[in-house]
């Protein structure tokens, strides 16, 4: 355990000497939030105006979305695929057989260091300046056990695709095209910024057999009451079901990787 | 004519070595041809529900979009690579050799490499053009391809001084990526809807001290006729060739006092 809490404190410590990268960070999120606050604003206004009714939600819930989606890619960022990539085609990669945990651990308590950094620099900022400019709706603090649980599922779903991509280098040099796929799988299918229930039928059932939705769209679907009880099980069964394939993937891609890591002298 | 000679070498060296690996350059292409296409998927969904941004339709969207990505691609072809790249050349002092060849050191910068993936954009661009010319059946006169034609210049002049100014702060600042970046990601994503959504103040900021709106904006809403100034459509072409000149020079003029400041990075 303290190996664990060492780890964690190690990303810490590099997380505030990067001080102008947490800043640029935060800066480039509450710009793309200014950017939605106004889309909808248009959007919604644009509706009203020629009387279609908006059904799904209202605008000031769809702000609260915006902010709350904004927070979530702070949660669940990491940086698995650069990680991974560089150590891989570096050879540094062989620092990890010799540790005495795995590859996949040391990977997952540096991200979570990376988040106790983050929560005071990023997170907390996001949601205050969301809460002063741009009046989000009230939530019910009931659905805050819900929306926990479904975050975790999403930031999991998201660490593992990642590692999926990055660990690819042992095959695939160019590692860049397959984190361009999934950048763009995510932005259109995960709700990041357009949220399912807008999409059409057809689209919406093919987003629904992806594992994409499970990290934005289903924590803030729940956390503003937009699931109902059988919805929001449907999520937490989904989230399961994808991270134990998502890791039986990662754990035989670790294996075959192992047996392609040719060690030279020593 | 000497220079373009000189490029032309330069571009077929580079393309020989790049066509080496031919998958990686067609993954290339290819990949950078989804990022556009996330983001009109992304419309075409909105406008399934809404019926309207600020008074634009789907297809004038994309045209606004498309007014962006040709603009952004074509500068980007000669110049994403290099400028992305100063930051590190500078801080390690690679920067040094650019200064012992008989040459301007932006073009030889500029001549070294050429960004192949931004044929994906181009790709996609020109496809989405052609779609929002049958769909909103645009008449295509002489005068408004030469208007469009002039306006598309001076986007590329624009966008080309932005990324050359943002990126010479690598000889004042040591983290210029991080400035590049923002510039041409972040603050340009404000271009990709009409910009009358936003205040005014973000208005005044696109159109005066970042004139991404000369980009696309103004352009596309005096194309389709939006608002009353149809006097401005005449003036406008050469207003935005204008201010994309200056810009541009500007921006050179920033790039060279910056290499004036430059001194190696010593060890």
């Amino acid at each position: 355990m303290r190996l664990y809490g060492q780890i964690m404190l190690n990303a810490v410590q590099s997380g505030t000497t990067y001080r102008f990268h947490t800043f640029i960070t935060t800066a480039n999120r509450l710009v793309a939030l200014l950017v939605q606050f106004f889309l909808w604003t248009a959007l919604y206004a644009g509706a009203s105006a020629l009387s279609v009714p908006i059904t799904q939600v209202s605008l000031d819930e769809m702000i609260t979305y915006a902010v709350f989606s904004t927070m979530i890619s702070m949660i669940v960022a990491n940086e698995n695929i650069e990680t991974l990539s560089q150590k891989i085609q570096t050879g540094n990669i062989v620092t990890y057989l010799i540790r005495p945990i795995g590859l996949f651990r040391s990977l997952l308590f540096e991200t979570l260091g990376t988040k106790a950094f983050a929560a005071l620099f990023e997170i907390i900022p996001i949601l205050v300046v969301g809460y002063l400019f741009f009046s989000p709706a009230e939530l019910p603090l009931s659905n805050l056990l819900g929306f926990l649980i479904a975050l975790f599922n999403g930031f999991m779903v998201y660490f593992l695709l990642t590692f999926l991509v990055g660990m690819s280098s042992f095959w695939y040099l160019r590692i860049f095209h397959l984190s361009f796929v999934l950048t763009h799988l995510i932005n259109f299918f995960s709700g990041i910024v357009i949220p399912i229930w807008f999409f059409p039928k057809a689209l919406y059932a093919v987003t629904s057999w992806l594992p994409f939705d499970l990290i934005y769209y289903h924590p803030l679907a729940i956390l503003l009451g937009k699931a109902d009880v059988s919805q929001t099980l449907f999520a937490f069964a989904k989230g399961a079901a994808w991270i134990a394939v998502l890791a039986a993937a990662s754990a035989i891609a670790w294996m075959a990787a192992k047996r392609k890591v040719v060690v030279q002298g020593g | 004519m000497h220079t373009v000679k000189l490029y032309g070498h330069f571009l077929i060296v580079y393309m020989r070595s790049q066509l080496e690996y031919r998958f990686s350059f067609f993954g290339d292409v290819f990949v950078n041809m989804l990022t556009f296409v996330s983001l009109y998927l992304g419309f075409w969904v909105l406008f399934q529900t809404f019926p309207s941004m600020d008074g634009w339709g789907f297809w004038e969207v994309l045209f606004l979009n498309n007014l962006n990505l040709m603009t952004y691609a074509t500068c980007s072809m000669f110049l994403w690579g290099p400028m992305i790249q100063l930051e590190n050349m500078v801080r390690s002092g690679e920067f040094d050799n650019f200064l012992v060849r008989p040459y301007p050191p932006l073009l030889i910068l500029v001549f070294r490499q050429f960004g192949h993936t931004f044929i994906g954009h181009l790709i996609v661009s020109s496809c989405v053009l052609a779609l929002c010319t049958y769909q909103l059946s645009i008449q295509w006169t002489v005068g408004n391809a030469l208007f469009l034609l002039f306006c598309l210049i001076g986007g590329i002049l624009i966008q080309g001084a932005i990324m050359i100014a943002t990126a010479s702060s690598a000889f004042w600042v040591v983290r210029s990526k991080a400035v590049l970046e923002m510039s041409i990601y972040t603050v340009r994503s404000f271009i990709n809807y009409p910009i009358s959504i936003y205040v005014q103040s973000i208005q005044l900021l696109l159109t005066f001290l970042i004139p991404y709106a000369i980009v696309n904006y103004y352009p596309a809403s005096l194309f389709f006729g939006k608002g009353e100034q149809s006097a401005l459509f005449y003036f406008f072409p050469v207003i935005s060739v204008a201010v994309g000149a200056l810009l541009f020079i500007l921006a050179c003029r920033v790039f060279s006092r910056g290499v004036a400041r430059y001194d190696s990075s010593g060890s």
